[in-house]
């Protein structure tokens, strides 16, 4: 956990493309509300690994966005719920219930699809809300974080050690 | 492109999914085995055994080893146990969300099997046992009829309860009446009223501009007064509603004796002594018993089955969902046993079942449950047999029919009647029947018929009645019974008819109903006496209501009196009065200037 905490400090602080973090979080993001072994999973995870997105940043939201995904999963739920039983889709979930694929991505199921759908729609601000904030990150807060007593005490623990090592600054 | 790529990728997925695929197969067993037993004590709330769990891929099939499910009453017996369980899946199927069976054969079932050590037990069993021992209370006929005190004492007479509601709703009423009291106007404040009245009336006015400000006083005084009468009338409302409530109350409490004597009669079969129905009295419990055993089983498997998965959850924090099936053209239940081979063993003997279309969604596939169950060594010998069908409709209606039949069955030492006062058991009897039943809509229709031949029975009895009809058993060998059920399923009706009724009837009924009648008047004046004492709560708040009642009026009256006071009349009056006569001074002053 700490590797990889220290491997996302030096993405943040690296010359790193925003772009990358900022996708990688975002992936981590539809990953981390859907249950895990979900095809939507599977397809995702391939995506990150073939397209060059930050694997750190991946891994740690998806952790961070399934802890918030159990807080979330009554809105997911009815999110699926509502799509899955609107008389107006009907004919549509009908004529894709007719496939094998989407039943085997268990899009038929209340959270799978409403993890699915709320994954999509905030996807795209969550990807421009992280890249602003990584810009935001780079500029300022770095800076200002430098002259913290806490951080200079930070400096000279073993976390700071292991992101030395990770970045190739350590001894 | 090699900027946007990471070729390298493809391998760390393929390595990945490997790894996946790998670790399912090497450990989806011992992941099932722990599923099985972690899943199964926390929905029995005691601890699952499985020995091992086997699974073959190719075609996909579950072998369950060696299974003991812990009885959370009895820690020392299985509830359940079997020694081998195979189930045929349908992969496919259940990674599209439903789980079909293609075959389960069940070896060894056993119920109530002893266990090599005693099972940990999770659930709490307490309260259950509580319930059990109230109902208990209600639950053994006998002709020697329940303790009158015992009877009395128990706290679920609607008598106690309608007098314990009485009470606490007059306490809950008078504390809401004291409230409004305490807010109502004072004779003090309405006095002071009074004489703020007086003193407005006694003002000299001698301009407009003096009526006017008596008026702005009194329009002070009289919103004061609006405000008292607002309360008073808040008051009388809830005097109302708490009167309403009591007469309700009481009158439930009138009628609670009367029912309690109904429940009684009808729990204690009085009805039935009454008309000396002594087939039943003595054989009607052993047939809900058994009907009873059904029901509980159905119970407990109906929520495994069924899985509630039919009706959306309550969206909340941890919300898991569920599936939604749609049309198609070949539908499958959500979950499917097309065919089931269970060999049960039971100390009455061992059983075959088959069970084939074993699923809660019948309509799908038209296609109802079917069942046989066959036994060649009932009690050491005896043939039974049971054949039936059911099937549950898209509005839960359950439509089904059977049959059975048993013979040559040996019975040996069967207790008839267990209580301190009377007891009577069947030594030994060879026993045979056959019975038929349907099922439409909710409701039962059972025709069966039962012989006892080569009987030999025995009891004892504290009373001269017990003892005459043991000793009338003990001169029969053969006996015959027909049970009829008819009504909802879970209530219906019971008949049973048999000779035995003729044979008993006489002087036997007349010592019964004598007794009977002794009880009945015991029972009915103990309740009487307990309806008393509850009504003296009602007296006592007749005369607060009618108390406060009268305050209410007299301070209601009191009130409009004031507020419909004339004062700005009075002074108005007395201003015109003066103007005229002032008019009047001036006239004749000048008209004795003109004539004077």
């Amino acid at each position: 956990m700490l590797t990889l905490l220290a491997k996302l400090f030096h993405a943040l602080n690296s010359e790193s493309s925003t772009r990358q973090i900022a996708l990688a979080i975002t992936l981590g993001f539809i990953v981390g509300l859907a249950p895990l072994f979900a095809l939507q999973n599977i397809i995702i995870l391939f995506l990150v690994l073939f397209i060059r997105v930050h694997l750190g940043a991946f891994i740690l939201a998806v952790g961070v966005f399934s802890g918030i995904s159990y807080l979330l999963s009554g809105i997911i739920v009815q999110v699926g719920e509502s799509l899955l039983t609107s008389p107006g889709l009907n004919a549509l979930f009908t004529s894709l219930y007719q496939l094998s694929l989407f039943k085997l991505g268990h899009w038929h199921h209340t959270y799978t699809l409403g993890a699915f759908v709320v994954g999509i729609v905030l996807a795209v601000p969550i990807y421009f809300i992280f890249k602003a904030l990584i810009v935001k990150y780079r500029v300022h807060v770095k800076a200002t974080f430098e002259k913290f007593r806490i951080v200079k005490a930070l400096k000279g623990s073993s976390f700071y050690r292991l992101y030395l090592n990770i970045s190739g600054q350590g001894v | 492109m090699n900027r946007y790529l990471r070729w390298q990728g493809l391998a760390s997925f393929a390595v990945i999914i490997l790894l996946i695929v790998a670790f399912i197969y090497f450990f989806i067993e011992s992941i099932v085995k722990n599923g099985i037993e972690y899943g199964g004590s926390y929905y029995l709330g005691a601890e699952v055994n499985v020995e091992a769990v086997e699974i073959n891929y190719n075609p996909f099939e579950l072998n369950i080893h060696g299974l003991q499910a812990t009885d959370p009453e009895k820690p020392s017996v299985n509830l359940v146990s079997f020694s081998q369980a195979t189930a045929s899946i349908d992969v496919w199927q259940y990674l599209f969300g439903k789980v079909i069976i293609d075959q389960v054969v069940v070896d060894a079932l056993a119920f109530s099997s002893p266990r090599a050590y005693p099972g940990k037990v999770t659930k709490d069993i307490t309260d259950e046992n509580g319930e059990q021992e109230e109902s208990e209370l209600f639950s053994t006929p006998d002709i020697s009829l329940p303790d009158v005190n015992t009877l009395l004492d128990n706290a679920d007479l609607q008598t106690v309860k309608q007098s314990k509601l009485l009470e606490q709703t007059y306490q809950q009423e008078k504390a809401k009446l004291k409230g409004l009291k305490d807010n109502l106007p004072s004779k003090e404040k309405l006095a002071d009223y009074k004489t703020q009245l007086t003193a407005l009336s006694k003002v000299k006015v001698k301009t407009l501009a003096d009526v006017e400000k008596i008026k702005a006083d009194f329009d002070k005084i009289k919103k004061q007064f609006k405000a008292d009468q607002a309360i008073v009338k808040q008051a009388k409302e809830q005097l109302q509603q708490s009167k309403d409530l009591l007469v309700e109350h009481t009158a439930a409490l009138k009628n609670a004796p009367e029912q309690d004597w109904q429940a009684i009669e009808s729990k204690y079969q009085l009805d039935k002594v009454d008309g000396a129905d002594f087939a039943h009295i003595l054989f009607g419990e052993q047939a809900r018993d058994y009907y009873e055993y059904g029901q509980v089983f159905l119970e407990k498997v109906k929520p495994l089955v069924s899985g509630n998965n039919d009706k959306p959850e309550e969206i909340n924090m941890g919300a898991k969902g569920r599936f939604v099936h749609f049309s198609e053209a070949e539908p499958l239940p959500d979950f499917l046993i097309k065919k089931a081979n269970i060999s049960i063993v039971s100390p009455q003997g061992d059983f075959s079942a088959v069970i084939e279309e074993l699923n809660y969604q019948h309509w799908l596939r038209n296609l109802p449950t079917t069942y046989q169950v066959v036994s060649t060594n009932v009690m050491g010998g005896g043939d039974a047999k049971l054949d039936g069908e059911f099937s549950l409709s898209q509005d839960n209606d359950v439509n089904g029919l059977g049959n059975w039949a048993f013979n040559q069955v040996k019975l040996t030492e069967v207790a008839l009647q267990e209580s301190s006062k009377f007891t009577l058991a069947i030594e030994q009897a060879n026993l045979a029947g056959k019975g038929e039943f349907s099922l439409a809509s909710g409701n039962i229709t059972s025709s069966n018929s039962i012989n006892l031949s080569q009987a030999v029975f025995n009891g004892s009895g504290e009373s001269k009645v017990t003892n005459m009809v043991i000793d009338t058993f003990k001169g029969m060998d053969k006996l015959a019974l027909g049970i009829n059920a008819s009504g909802p399923m879970l209530s219906p009706q019971w008949q049973i008819s048999s000779p035995l009724n003729d044979i008993l009837k006489g002087a036997v009924q007349q010592q019964l109903q004598q007794k009977l009648a002794g009880f009945k008047s015991k029972v009915q004046s103990g309740l009487s006496d307990k309806l008393a004492s509850a009504l003296e709560i009602n007296s006592s708040a007749d005369g607060e209501i009618v108390e406060l009642d009268k305050l209410l009026t007299d301070t209601d009256g009191a009130l409009d009196d004031l507020k419909n006071s004339d004062v700005i009349k009075q002074k108005q009056d007395e201003l015109k009065n003066k103007a005229t006569d002032k008019v009047k001074d001036k006239l004749k002053g000048k008209l004795g200037d003109l004539f004077g």
